[in-house]
């Protein structure tokens, strides 16, 4: 079921209705509630998956809690290789199969053997690499003992399948998310007027600017060998709005939904494009993953703390594997070594957390060099963009290519007057806002606007919503 | 709680409020800005969709405005012409594209479905009145509230872009009959039995009738389809026939679903492209218009 479908604009005030009428506020209904509620909703695309989270939940509820009981150090090892094993084994066998199969005939032929494979014609399942990395970091927390195992398999499952987040993230971490099932929830009224707002931006972001800018940077992509320089650029400029739209825009309506339920999850993105520096771009994009592979993995491979060949190993290793999980293509794994090259120097000269407050805090424009460093990073950004958009290594190259010819100062052979507007108002509204959790937040009691003020702006966006959408696409992030 | 519904219930109504005060606000600022006037030597409407749009160049014919506009259905001709003629009296002939395939069930997707409704809603919006507003609406009740906030931009739109809005000679230079071909070599030929489509039939019967009314001469015309279009099409053949005999007796009916053309004088096995449309044009000119 997508966010912006009628299917969930149905389905959600039923939810919400059900689970604060009908339940009586009982805990244990409420978690049933929502794990049928969940299972509806990822059914909606195809009921068979179901059985993957099924057989992922009870898995790791299993592990749990043997762990819980085990104080023999191998069993307990055993106990969380085996949770690996069976969510990283799903992942693999479903994302990268065909990858590695392809790359192994191709690596054995380049060595002049020939040998035969045969790719599997292989359904990704919608969000698998989200909801597996979620229950890894409840065996992962648990066997660290973190947290303390769950004994309710209703409320373990509520946190597994939990509709909002279920497909796309934010990916929460098991001790954040698990003790909201376990308390009684008391609908707040300011929560839920925020997470209204939120769901209303979320929704401007992936209707208004995603999902027109799909549709040029689409075009632009797919025959980039007749565009000029100048259309490449705007391609992917596209391509970058399209993007932050789309997965923003998501995380927007899941948290704002969670709201509604009384649930809080993680921000999952802080006005990425204003960042001065690659290191604040990465602390502000997608940063449930960031923060994953963080915890996780950066630093059980010793972090920063080891020497100068510790470090560059290490976040080459972050990069490259959180380009990996974005699919199982060498653009991503291009991706993500791109922004480690981006990233090193200002780890090695330490100044990677040189920028971690809010740009031009307390002021309305930045300074010239905010200016400057936030527009060369979103330059670099843009440049790496490109080969996470592109099918392949080549195309992306040939793309690049494309851009620096003598063409880049050509008038654009694209130029979508009526899509400009909405990416400056965006622009506008974020920068504005980029002090707040995000950009419609305001005081509920005190707000700074006054009400007819504020409706006559929800009211705008639910018209611009209405009229400009572009053609319904499905959110990019489900394909990973 | 209680306050969260009763702030939702009120900003919902106001918002109701304010966007259908919006739409017709804005629908009555189009209708007034849309220069219906047509000069008073024009006195031949050609209504319909890409076929008449693409195969009539109204530039080369004294006398004539094609107004034909691509994925239109007969509903919004209807609307169409019954708002040019009441503004226009001088109109006293009306041709209107009528292809084999246009009576066919499956254009009733083409009032009814969300891909078309999306667009013609807020095209055509200005010549709605309140019944023709219901009329669709019950044909598709979620399309046509959702799509309907839209019309506020496009209503101010048309009235600002004039006569373009509505529809216009469109000049092809495409060919991709090849392609066209090949895929209709992979069609089936006898896939559904030929049933007529609901709106199609109604609202042609709505024109005719409009038409006799005010004595305007209405012309059924089939512009030229690909012989391969033409063969795939047969089965339809004695089923436009008859609806045009049965239905709409005194209209006049003229089939050039044969004329001959080039083939690179065609955009797609139903389109012409603009070599074609000049050829087919000219003919016209001389067979008809000139007499």
């Amino acid at each position: 079921m997508l966010f912006n479908s009628l299917d969930f604009a149905i389905f959600l005030p039923l939810v919400f209705v059900s689970y604060w009428f009908v339940t009586g506020r009982n805990l244990k209904l409420q978690n049933l509630l929502i794990v049928i509620a969940s299972y509806i909703f990822y059914g909606w695309w195809d009921w068979r998956f179901l059985s993957l989270i099924l057989f992922s939940t009870i898995v790791d509820y299993s592990v749990g809690l043997g762990l819980a009981k085990e104080k023999n150090a191998l069993k307990r090892k055993i106990l969380l290789i085996t949770s690996l094993c069976v969510n990283l084994g799903f992942l693999g066998f479903f994302k990268y199969y065909n990858f590695f199969l392809d790359n192994f005939i191709t690596a054995f032929s380049f060595f002049g053997r020939e040998i035969q494979g045969n790719t599997l014609n292989i359904i990704l399942p919608v969000g698998i690499s989200f909801y597996t990395f979620q229950t890894l970091s409840y065996t992962i927390d648990v066997y660290k003992k973190k947290l303390v195992p769950t004994k309710d398999f209703i409320a373990f499952s509520a946190f597994v399948s939990f509709f909002p987040q279920l497909v796309a993230g934010p990916i929460e971490r098991a001790t954040h998310l698990l003790p909201q099932f376990y308390k009684k929830r008391v609908f707040d009224y300011r929560k839920a007027v925020d997470g209204l707002r939120q769901i209303l931006w979320g929704l401007f972001k992936k209707v208004v600017i995603a999902d027109n800018c799909a549709q040029y940077a689409n075009i632009i992509f797919e025959s980039h060998t007749d565009y000029s320089g100048s259309t490449l650029v705007l391609g992917a400029l596209f391509f970058a709005f399209q993007i932050y739209g789309d997965f923003s825009g998501y995380s927007d309506i899941a948290i704002g939904t969670s709201r509604l339920f009384g649930f809080d999850l993680m921000k999952n993105f802080a006005f990425p494009y204003f960042s001065r520096d690659i290191a604040e771009f990465w602390r502000r994009w997608h940063i449930s993953l960031s923060t994953w592979f963080r915890d996780y993995l950066y630093i059980p491979l010793g972090g920063s703390r080891g020497g100068t060949w510790m470090k560059v190993r290490n976040t080459f290793i972050i990069f490259i594997v959180s380009g990996f999980w974005h699919g199982a293509n060498w653009t991503f794994i291009i991706w993500g070594a791109l922004n480690a090259v981006y990233f090193l120097p200002l780890l090695l000269l330490k100044k990677n957390r040189a920028n971690t407050d809010v740009v031009a805090n307390g002021k309305f424009l930045p300074s010239i060099k905010d200016f400057l460093n936030i527009a060369s990073t979103f330059g670099l950004t843009l440049l790496a963009w490109i080969f996470f958009r592109a099918e392949t290594v080549q195309g992306a190259l040939d793309y690049i290519g494309g851009i620096f010819s003598k063409t880049l100062f050509d008038k654009p052979e694209v130029l979508p007057y009526k899509l400009m507007p909405f990416i400056l108002l965006l622009i506008l509204v974020e920068w504005v806002q980029r002090e707040n959790s995000h950009a419609l937040e305001m005081e509920v009691d005190k707000p700074i606007l006054s009400r007819p003020t504020r409706w006559a702006m929800y009211i705008g966006l639910i018209v611009l919503i209405f009229s400009f959408g572009g053609s319904q696409q499905e959110f990019i992030y489900f394909q990973f | 709680m209680k306050k969260f519904i009763l702030l939702l219930l009120k900003f919902s109504t106001a918002l109701v409020g304010v966007v259908t005060f919006l739409v017709i606000i804005s629908a009555l600022i189009g209708r007034s800005l849309f220069p219906f006037q047509i000069q008073e030597d024009k006195n031949i409407l050609i209504l319909g969709n890409s076929h008449p749009e693409c195969a009539i160049n109204d530039n080369e014919i004294d006398g004539v405005i094609n107004l034909a506009q691509s994925g239109t259905a007969y509903f919004y001709d209807y609307l169409k012409l019954r708002e040019f003629v009441n503004k226009n009296h001088h109109i006293d002939t009306v041709i209107l594209g009528y292809t084999y395939s246009d009576l066919k069930k499956e254009m009733d997707e083409w009032v009814t479905g969300e891909d078309k409704l999306k667009f013609k809603i807020r095209d055509y919006f200005i010549l709605f009145n309140s019944k023709d507003y219901f009329a669709l609406a019950f044909s598709n009740p979620v399309g046509v509230i959702t799509n309907t906030p839209q019309t506020i931009f496009y209503n101010l739109n048309a009235g600002i872009k004039g006569l373009p809005h509505m529809g216009g000679f469109k000049y092809l230079e495409r060919n991709k009959l090849k392609e066209a071909k090949e895929r209709l070599k992979k069609q089936n030929t006898n896939e559904t039995p030929f049933k007529i489509s609901n709106y199609q039939g109604k609202y042609l019967k709505k024109i005719y009738a409009f038409c006799k009314e005010r004595n305007i001469t209405l012309i059924l015309l089939s512009t030229p389809l690909h012989p391969m279009e033409v063969e795939y099409q047969k089965e339809m053949l004695q089923s436009y026939n008859n609806f045009a005999s049965k239905n709409l007796p005194e209209a006049l009916l003229i089939n050039h679903s044969n004329f001959q053309l080039p083939e690179s004088y065609y955009a797609d096995l139903d389109h012409l492209n603009h070599k074609g449309a000049r050829l087919y044009t000219q003919y016209l000119k001389t067979n008809y218009f000139d007499r």
